[in-house]
């Protein structure tokens, strides 16, 4: 029975592996990740989950541009730190590897929609934007055509300000990965030619 | 025939200045796109407190060794315990290279301009604040951390100094109010700027 199971995942990744190696330059590529997040913040004794996802575009083989979205969906402590928590950031990443792996890490300034849950006396806490700071290290697997692994590690820094003590540091960090999706959206070839000539500059 | 003639000698003009466009061997009229982090310290009397934003700007090179930042930033700080305040920055900065040769870090120095609107609010309540509009200069040096051709990291420290009116704040109970005249505001910005290179423009 187990001979049988690593026949068929040896098969699974000969297949995919013998794709992968198609995918040649990264550059031009475009991705979608969608996930479940487990996050755990760092002054407080919350572990929040989030629904998250970004998009990335290779716009070079070692540098892509990244935009990641953030929902709170629940908190695995009763009466958690947060109460809503939407957020959005937008940066870039560099990248190393090979056609098959992918290691990056990304640096995303953005802005949060937030709400703390504490209770005060005698004041009610609004929604709040505030801006913030989010650094991201990803491993990828391109395995096949069009899809991937991966598994990112993010922390996302930002201060809910205007409580009745002062500020409220609802910075986290979060775990998660998945199945995401790639496709090519500009001609591998023409890209190439396009950086031959800007390296000659 | 002569204006078929006028016509092929107004294509060959014209493909020849799209060639040249590509074939730019200067850095001028390279244009960039880019988001910023920003971490400061602003000055309001005795408020002195830390403040933490996010931005964006693009950029725009005159000349080798002469470029420009245009930028916003949206900052948000503490009054000590009882207030925020909210500064949303619109500017620009003028960069000059020292040095002749491109590395992989080129240091730079700069100065410019700047608008911004000011918002304190008191923490629990919201409806009580006060918004300011004010000028300002900056000046300050940064290095550009080249990744590849086309993409950088930037990192800078400026000082910024606003002329704006003059706000007292008091607390117990928490009140704003412009008692007339102007003053000087100062901010200790640091910036780490994401850019790249989108075209050239000539």
């Amino acid at each position: 029975m187990v001979a049988r199971i690593l026949n068929i995942l040896f098969f699974i990744l000969a297949v995919f592996l013998h794709d992968a190696s198609a995918q040649n330059s990264k550059a031009g590529l475009i991705r979608f990740n969608a996930g479940l997040a487990q996050g755990f913040m760092l002054t407080h004794d919350s572990r929040p989950l989030f629904v998250d996802g970004f998009a990335e575009y290779f716009i070079e083989e070692k540098i892509s541009i990244k935009g990641t979205c953030t929902q709170l969906m629940a908190d695995r402590i009763e009466d958690g730190m947060l109460k809503s928590y939407t957020g959005i950031s937008f940066g870039m990443a560099w990248h190393a590897g090979n056609d098959l792996h992918d290691f990056s890490i990304a640096m995303q300034p953005g802005v949060v929609y937030q709400r703390p849950g504490l209770i005060f006396i005698n004041h009610v806490a609004e929604p709040k934007l505030a801006p913030s700071l989010m650094f991201t290290a990803t491993y990828s697997l391109f395995f096949s055509n069009p899809f991937h692994f991966y598994i990112s590690v993010s922390e996302n820094n930002s201060f809910y300000r205007g409580a009745p003590d002062g500020n409220i540091n609802t910075s986290w960090i979060s775990i998660t990965g998945g199945l995401g999706w790639h496709v090519r959206i500009m001609n591998k070839e023409q890209g190439r030619m396009k950086e031959e000539v800007n390296t000659e500059h | 025939m002569k204006p078929l003639r006028f016509v092929i000698l107004l294509f060959c003009l014209s493909s020849a200045g799209v060639s040249a466009q590509s074939d730019s061997l200067t850095s001028a009229g390279q244009i960039s796109v880019g988001v910023r982090s920003s971490w400061g310290l602003v000055y309001e009397h005795e408020w002195n407190r830390a403040a933490f934003g996010s931005g964006a700007q693009f950029r725009l090179r005159f000349s080798e060794k002469v470029n420009s930042d245009w930028f916003i930033d949206y900052l948000q700080g503490d009054l000590a315990d009882i207030a925020k305040r909210t500064d949303v920055h619109i500017g620009w900065s003028v960069l000059y290279y020292p040095l002749n040769k491109k590395t992989i870090l080129q240091p730079y120095l700069l100065a410019g301009h700047c608008f911004e609107l000011l918002r304190i609010s008191e923490n629990t309540n919201d409806a009580n604040f006060v918004t300011r509009k004010s000028a300002s200069v900056q000046a300050g040096a940064g290095v550009h951390l080249h990744l590849t051709p086309r993409a950088d990291i930037s990192f800078v420290a400026q000082y910024m100094i606003h002329f704006g009116t003059n706000i007292n704040v008091t607390d117990n109970p928490v009140t704003f109010t412009k008692p007339g005249g102007i003053a000087l505001q100062d901010h200790i910005l640091l910036h780490v700027s994401f850019n790249y290179q989108i075209a050239d423009l000539w």
